[in-house]
């Protein structure tokens, strides 16, 4: 307990000094903001477009899209907000010895690391998905009891922690390589994925994305529990996989990442 | 003549600097085929639900080649000087840049062209040719015409005078607001979707299209892929040039004013 409040004292320390570089270029910072909305609100004007076209797409209606396409960037700005510093490790914190850094002060290494930066951006991508989910809710008259507002936090929780651990695991690459992110940022573009339903990809795209890297289930499988009326049994298996797949993407992520610490002393000594 | 060619090896930099960054280069691809993947399954999936074969003038094949085509474009009219300049502003490079006796615009324009030379001579122009024969014998698709070349390359290179110009009158902003980041993701988003790089300007409402007809994205993107695709007419792609290289002269008149405002506040800086 008390290991845990003095974490939480540490990151509140980590996020003040962030918040004064983020905000040193505020023109930058907002105008960055807005591009990333255009982006999305573009992104709906062409399913918009297409959807004038056609009464649906493979049964999806315009606003089921509407919802996986919102849905997606629940996790994807959650991890984007807290673990944007594996970036930063991937990109040149091993050539400038920030690693050091954090294997000399008394706490966990990936706690260090990941606290240390926290990245404002990510909360445009979290709030433009809020309110597209919401308004594509609405529009499908989707009601949500207690449980489904559980459950929809839950998921959104573990499917950043999938993110979060796939880039872990890539971003750890580079204790071994120096640098990684160009592999990285190939791997992550998979994310652009999880904007529309599975069902539209081959079966390989599909397995690739359910059990290779498993963005699939940080998109349109969490989104399937609140699309379609399922039996209780089929809700279950939509959370207990998506928890499960977090839990094991990340325990795969973190003993890499421990793994690359112990090749990175070895080297550095 | 002469005292361009004292800006060569400034071009064989930036041919150059694409060499080097060859892993860079190689994810780039791999986006860009991402990109085409998730496209390809996206149309496949909207022309199976569609209940006529030919939406807004394309059918699925034409589609599927306007994609391809338009990412091409969209890769070799691929313009970084905005980042440069921002770079050079923040490092302070800039002012050891001024000093020297060479133009910094003629300087980074040279530069700029190398990076597209060696972009269509490595990989653009093969993937081009080798494209057009492959769909030729698998798909029976017919060549482009010899005129239709020639006007694709034309209207390519109008294309990138455009984006260059922009580009630098944006950097020139950026002395001001030192917003280079934020600036060229705007540009970027914009660009990338009234240019008809994510979809074709067929699909829009008739009255936006009256819109981009006149605003200077359609022509970079949109223009080169159809004329390419042979889908305008000798008028329609006279029209379009015509539509282009209005907006270069303006464009490079702007360049002009701001450049000289720029370097007069700089010199007083000096001072």
């Amino acid at each position: 307990m008390d290991n845990i409040k003095r974490y939480l004292k540490l990151y509140k320390i980590f996020i003040g000094q962030q918040l004064k570089t983020q905000m040193a270029y505020p023109i930058d910072f907002l105008l960055g903001m807005t591009s990333f909305l255009l982006t999305e609100v573009f992104g709906i004007v062409f399913l918009n477009l297409v959807f004038s076209n056609i009464p649906s797409l493979n049964g999806y209606t315009f606003e089921q899209l509407l919802f996986i396409y919102g849905f997606i960037l629940i996790p994807k700005g959650l991890d984007h907000i807290f673990t944007d510093n594996l970036w930063i490790m991937a990109n040149n914190g091993v050539v400038k010895g920030d690693i050091d850094r954090y294997l000399t002060r008394p706490i966990n290494p990936l706690m260090h690391l990941l606290m240390e930066r926290f990245q404002l951006d990510g909360t445009g991508e979290l709030i433009t998905g809020l309110c597209i989910v919401t308004y594509a809710s609405i529009a499908l008259n989707l009601n949500y009891n207690l449980i489904d507002i559980i459950v929809l936090i839950i998921l959104s929780l573990f499917g950043a922690l999938i993110i979060t651990s796939i880039k872990l695991i890539f971003a750890s690459v580079s204790l071994w390589t120096k640098r990684s992110v160009a592999l990285m940022n190939l791997i992550y573009s998979l994310l652009e994925f999880g904007k529309y339903p599975l069902s539209i990809f081959n079966k390989s795209l599909q397995f690739i994305l359910m059990f290779i890297i498993p963005f699939a289930f940080a998109s349109s499988i969490p989104s399937s529990y609140f699309l379609s009326e399922n039996s209780l049994n089929h809700e279950l298996v939509i959370v207990s996989s998506t928890v499960l797949v977090a839990i094991i993407t990340f325990s795969i992520g973190y003993f890499i990442f421990k793994q690359g610490l112990k090749a990175y002393e070895s080297a550095g000594s | 003549m002469k005292s361009l060619l004292k800006y060569l090896p400034f071009y064989r930099a930036g041919y150059q600097s694409f060499l080097a960054y060859k892993f860079e280069v190689l994810i780039w691809v791999f986006g860009d085929f991402v990109f085409l993947l998730i496209t390809y399954f996206l149309w496949n999936a909207i022309y199976q639900s569609s209940p006529n074969d030919v939406i807004n003038g394309f059918n699925f094949q034409e589609m599927v080649i306007y994609i391809f085509i338009a990412r091409i474009v969209t890769d070799m009219i691929h313009v970084e000087l905005l980042w440069i300049i921002g770079d050079d502003i923040k490092t302070g490079s800039i002012a050891m840049q001024l000093i020297k006796p060479i133009s910094y615009r003629t300087r980074l324009f040279a530069q700029s062209f190398g990076q597209m030379g060696a972009f269509v001579s490595i990989i653009a122009g093969p993937i081009l040719i080798i494209g057009t024969i492959l769909l030729h014998y698998a798909l029976n698709i017919p060549y482009p015409s010899f005129l239709g070349v020639i006007l694709f390359i034309v209207t390519v290179i109008l294309a990138y005078f455009i984006l260059l110009y922009l580009d630098f009158i944006l950097g020139m902003v950026a002395f001001k607001t030192l917003a280079t980041f934020g600036i060229g993701n705007l540009k970027g988003a914009i660009i990338n979707f009234l240019s008809g790089a994510l979809i074709p300007l067929s699909f829009f409402p008739l009255w936006a299209q009256d819109i981009f007809h006149f605003l200077p994205f359609s022509s970079v993107i949109y223009t080169p892929t159809m004329i390419l695709m042979g889908k305008y007419n000798i008028d329609m792609a006279i029209n379009a040039i015509i539509i282009q290289i209005i907006w270069v002269i303006i464009l490079m008149l702007c360049a002009n004013f701001v450049w000289k405002k720029v370097e007069k506040r700089l010199v007083v800086q000096g001072g």
